[in-house]
């Protein structure tokens, strides 16, 4: 079979088609507006909000919590939560930069998979980190009682859990881009 | 492009005019988790967004395949977890313009069947090239040297050389 007998039968069958687009869908499309780009922009916006919101309660912790963290813990917690806010940041501008209309599949696919790997290092690193601050808090804060204990670990748990099932799916699309050309 | 009325009228010729393009990309493109009605929508907007911009550095049929075929290639990636391709029976129903239409639905199925066993940077490529867009033009949608354009089809060509013929 010859790439000709392919084409020969797309040019025969692609006249007969009827693309079934009407005015409706178009005019749907147009007034609708937001693609798949403006999506993941707005995602990771409110993504952003959201830790920076969780970094200044911290930061304020000593003010309106009744149990006082350490400074050196705050600093050390609020350091990870601004270096994950600069991460998603930067992966911000770099899906901002995508331009579908004028790159090239390669460089926006490049572009994709970088960002990929960069978030996945950004999970890594923040887990990796926060692990030992939050492990530190039942071991060593003598003001918390038996109850409160319990439910540090239990949230550390949780968290953890809940991260690791998040990271695994982003492991999964991450290698699905590395395997993009044997798919 | 004086105002937005001016502007959504010239769209919707634009579209008119190359309606075939966008069915056929988003058609090989769709997937189980992304299907063909989201990722047409995708790519409209996409093209209604960038059309605003168009430069005229190629010709218009090639700049709607760019948009379409990053689009489906952008939208894949960051929606769907694993990409699945569907069966020929999933997806939409194709209306022909003629009656007479079953040597025509086998021979899209035909198609359908190669062209959805290659992996999506290949797919994009043999689109492109099976709608006569000049080597070129496929290589700067691509990112890639013209002569790679060549060689990809070479070996699109032994992939799917050991299929069967309807």
């Amino acid at each position: 079979m010859e790439l000709e007998d392919i084409k020969s039968k797309w040019q025969s069958v692609k006249p007969l088609i009827d693309p079934q687009l009407n005015d409706e869908i178009v005019k749907r499309s147009i007034s609708k507006g937001t693609d798949a780009k403006s999506r993941l922009l707005k995602r990771s916006l409110w993504s952003q909000i959201f830790v920076s919101g969780c970094l200044m309660l911290l930061a304020t912790s000593r003010i309106w919590a009744p149990v006082k963290y350490p400074y050196w813990w705050l600093i050390l917690f609020c350091i990870i939560l601004l270096f994950t806010i600069l991460c998603s940041l930067r992966g911000y501008n770099i899906v901002k930069k995508i331009n579908l209309w004028e790159d090239s599949n390669t460089k926006i696919m490049a572009t994709v998979v970088s960002l990929q790997k960069q978030y996945r290092n950004m999970e890594l690193i923040t887990c990796i980190a926060a692990l030992p601050l939050l492990l530190w808090i039942p071991f060593m804060l003598p003001s918390v009682k038996t109850w409160g204990i319990f439910f540090c670990w239990s949230f550390t748990l949780l968290a953890f859990i809940f991260e690791y099932v998040w990271y695994k799916s982003n492991v999964k699309q991450l290698n699905n881009l590395i395997n993009w050309e044997n798919e | 492009m004086e105002n937005n009325s001016d502007y959504n009228q010239s769209f919707a010729k634009m579209v008119r005019r190359h309606e075939k393009i966008i069915f056929s990309v988003c058609f090989f493109y769709a997937t189980k988790d992304v299907p063909f009605e989201d990722i047409r929508q995708e790519a409209l907007i996409s093209l209604f967004k960038g059309y605003r911009n168009f430069r005229h550095d190629c010709s218009e049929s090639t700049w709607v395949y760019k948009v379409c075929i990053n689009t489906c290639l952008f939208s894949l990636r960051k929606l769907s977890p694993k990409i699945k391709t569907l069966s020929f029976d999933q997806l939409p129903i194709i209306h022909f313009q003629d009656d007479n239409d079953m040597e025509l639905k086998e021979k899209l199925e035909w198609l359908y069947s190669v062209i959805t066993q290659l992996n999506p940077m290949d797919k994009a490529l043999i689109l492109m090239w099976l709608d006569d867009i000049p080597y070129n033009d496929i290589a700067s949608s691509m990112g890639i040297p013209r002569n790679t354009v060549a060689s990809r089809l070479h070996r699109i060509k032994e992939k799917i050389s050991s299929r069967k013929e309807i």
